[in-house]
């Protein structure tokens, strides 16, 4: 198994420079969660790219120093709001959110910023963490981010400290919540009473008065409709919607013929047409022609003609997937 | 040569001449981090996979669903695959029947197994059998532990099988969600191993690995094969014989084996309907508790296998029962492997030998009209 697959067939595709026509994508949804604070919710058909781009936006808003956290809502281990109330929690810690030590450093900023927040803004910080002087709320926050000897992490509380660290710090937190619909759906595991509770705690939150939380929500669609973003639904009207872009024509072609490239393999233009029309531009349908046309272009001179694609394409379709 | 020795050889020599199976297989396997492989049942997968794993020089970290009656199995196969990736073989074997006398290699192998996956998995993975019930999720994060580490290969074998029992505690979308998660940020490889009917439960619209990875489908083998085979076991057969014992046991791998074993020991005389004939009269109770299995998976399975063994339409009760009720039988039926479909429209049952004794002939029979599709129930036949 290669580190980096030439035609990725399964699982986000990373580096984000192993991406073909998303970096408008990426740059557009790092500047709307990372500089402009809003919400976002990507909702489309499996397998288009959101979780590749937004992790990638994740890694560009970290490269500039801001706190992004991510959860799985379908991994076996953040399948109630306690486990990914943990998970957050840890990732948290990680980031340097909760750290004792980064607590001493965040408290004398916090006294600093403590003097710049407007009343109402101390008053939402010592409500948000049950305290009684705001000057105590950075050990609140290294408090409630901590680990649980008892395993009694809650959602409401973790999401909550994270708020108090955006305000001490001026600073949003993005929290990225992929597989959406996953609570929802029976076959991945959640129990209906947890999933409720996750769904609560999250509108909750995001629509918390003092904000300092900015959501990044990505699940199928489809699944989504039928389900969470019913009108009526806790999460429903929470985020702007963030539509992935079509990857252009003149993005795919250089990219793909680079990537053959990479291979040692030619491809023709009209083969290339080809490839790209029976795609219909979803990235993991074409990937995957790709990736049985290089396979039938070896015995061909490694080159990617009219032939090589019709078998590939023929291949292709008899993934069980495929429609 | 007794069967208990014919059989061990001449598996191998099958899976010798279908060695192009198994070399598609592992060219998925190094080329692809999913993938699926599907077919009817008794067509050989699980072995075919062995192989190809072989080849690919990959030592995956195998759960089979077949033999997993509960969650804590499925921990215990998890933490005893995880075992073998850190322990050699006869490490193990030391730790698990005589860890007092183990030498100090081995361990040293346990210390750092403990280390790695923690203490309860570790005791799991030196247990017989699953003796302390570890929650699947744990045993999920000690797989997601080593993967951190290097290339981890996992395969679920037999995705199918708890479907089979009603109210069974393992849940294989679950499982395959804990894995893809995990899959989907570090370098492990998931295998898939199921029946052709159950593969939507992992790459439909909303399963787990939806438009992912390579699929490999197993077919029966080719005449080419059994004759590749009937040579390596220097047996008194030729092409024609060959031929008409595939055809009259539709390929199927076990049944082909035994026949070219009677060709062994009765010697190249024998037609092919007359080894066939003795194969199938041999009644060891398997037609009874395959009719008694089918009608445990529903109520109507037992007039439908008998039906299909004969040749008919899978129900002639002449319109009493509904077409779903036949086709949830149906369904039913080829996720038990008791049968499979080689084409729109066209049922047979997988061990030909199981429908010779149900029909009590060599060959299916002509249709006639007493075997007719079924038909909308009547009014009358309704309000009775």
């Amino acid at each position: 198994m290669g580190l980096y697959p030439v035609f990725p067939i399964d699982g986000p595709v990373r580096p984000p420079g192993r991406m073909i026509g998303r970096a408008a994508d990426v740059e557009a949804l790092a500047r709307v969660l990372g500089q402009e604070h809003v919400s976002q919710l990507l909702a489309d058909e499996r397998r288009t790219g959101k979780t590749s781009v937004v992790m990638a936006a994740l890694d560009e808003m970290r490269s500039r120093g801001r706190i992004a956290i991510d959860c799985d809502l379908s991994a076996d281990g953040q399948r109630s709001s306690r486990t990914v109330a943990g998970h957050l929690a840890a990732q948290a810690r990680i980031a340097g959110i909760g750290n004792p030590r980064a607590g001493r450093r965040a408290a004398r900023t916090a006294r600093e910023i403590l003097g710049r927040l407007s009343g109402d803004a101390l008053r939402g910080l010592t409500q948000l963490l049950g305290i009684e002087d705001a000057a105590d709320a950075a050990g609140a926050v290294v408090m409630l981010l901590g680990p649980a000897d008892d395993g009694a992490t809650q959602l409401p509380a973790v999401l909550r400290a994270l708020q108090a660290h955006a305000v001490l710090a001026d600073e949003p937190v993005v929290i990225f919540v992929d597989e959406l619909q996953a609570p929802a759906d029976a076959s991945v595991g959640w129990k209906r009473q947890d999933a409720t509770d996750l769904e609560n705690h999250l509108a909750q939150a995001a629509r918390s008065a003092p904000g300092g939380l900015v959501f990044c929500f990505a699940g199928s669609d489809s699944a989504l409709r039928e389900s969470l973003l019913k009108p009526g639904r806790p999460l429903a009207g929470i985020g702007a919607r963030f539509e992935l872009q079509p990857i252009a024509y003149g993005a795919w072609v250089p990219g793909l013929r680079a990537r053959f490239g990479e291979l040692g393999q030619s491809v023709e233009a009209d083969a290339l047409d080809a490839i790209l029309d029976e795609g219909r531009g979803h990235p993991r349908r074409t990937m995957h022609i790709c990736h049985h046309a290089s396979q039938w272009a070896r015995p061909n001179r490694d080159v990617v003609d009219g032939s090589v694609v019709e078998n590939a394409i023929r291949d292709a379709r008899h993934h069980p997937s495929w429609s | 040569m007794e069967l208990n020795e014919y059989i061990p050889i001449a598996r191998r020599a099958l899976s010798d001449a279908r060695k192009g199976d198994a070399a598609r297989l592992a060219e998925a396997l190094v080329a692809s981090r999913f993938v699926g492989v599907f077919g009817e049942a008794e067509v050989g997968k699980t072995s075919m996979l062995t192989r190809a794993f072989l080849e690919a020089r990959i030592q995956p970290v195998r759960i089979d669903l077949h033999t997993a009656a509960s969650s804590a199995h499925v921990s215990w196969l998890i933490a005893r695959g995880l075992a073998r990736q850190v322990l050699l073989p006869v490490q193990r074997s030391l730790l698990s029947g005589a860890p007092d006398i183990a030498p100090a290699d081995a361990r040293a192998g346990l210390i750092r197994l403990r280390n790695l996956i923690g203490s309860p998995l570790t005791d799991l993975a030196m247990a017989e059998v699953p003796t302390i019930d570890v929650p699947v999720d744990e045993a999920l994060a000690s797989l997601a532990a080593v993967a951190d580490l290097g290339d981890l290969s996992v395969w679920v074998d037999h995705v199918e099988a708890p479907a089979l029992t009603s109210r069974h505690p393992v849940d294989p979308q679950r499982l395959l969600w804990g894995l893809r998660a995990i899959a989907q940020t570090r370098s492990m490889q998931v295998v898939v191993c199921t029946q052709g009917v159950a593969v939507r439960d992992v790459a439909g619209p909303h399963a787990a690995f939806h438009q992912d990875g390579t699929w490999v489908e197993v077919h029966r083998p080719t005449v080419s094969s059994w004759v590749a085979v009937a040579a390596a076991l220097d047996l008194p057969v030729d092409v024609s014989i060959v031929a008409a014992l595939h055809e009259l046991l539709d390929g199927h791998p076990p049944s082909l084996l035994l026949a070219l074993g009677e060709y062994g020991e009765w010697g190249q005389h024998e037609r092919p309907e007359t080894i066939v004939s003795r194969l199938a009269s041999r009644d060891d109770g398997h037609a009874g508790l395959a009719m008694q299995y089918a009608r445990s998976l529903h109520r109507l399975g037992g007039e439908v296998l008998s039906n299909i063994a004969a040749g008919g339409r899978p129900y002639a009760d002449r319109g009493l029962s509904r077409a779903q009720d036949v086709n949830k039988a149906l369904l039913r039926l080829e996720r038990a492997g008791l049968i499979y479909r080689p084409a729109r429209q066209s049922w047979r049952l997988t061990n030909p030998l199981l429908a010779i004794r149900l029909r009590g002939t060599l060959r299916q029979i002509a249709l006639s009209s007493e075997f007719d599709r079924p038909t909308r129930p009547r009014a009358s036949a309704m309000s009775s």
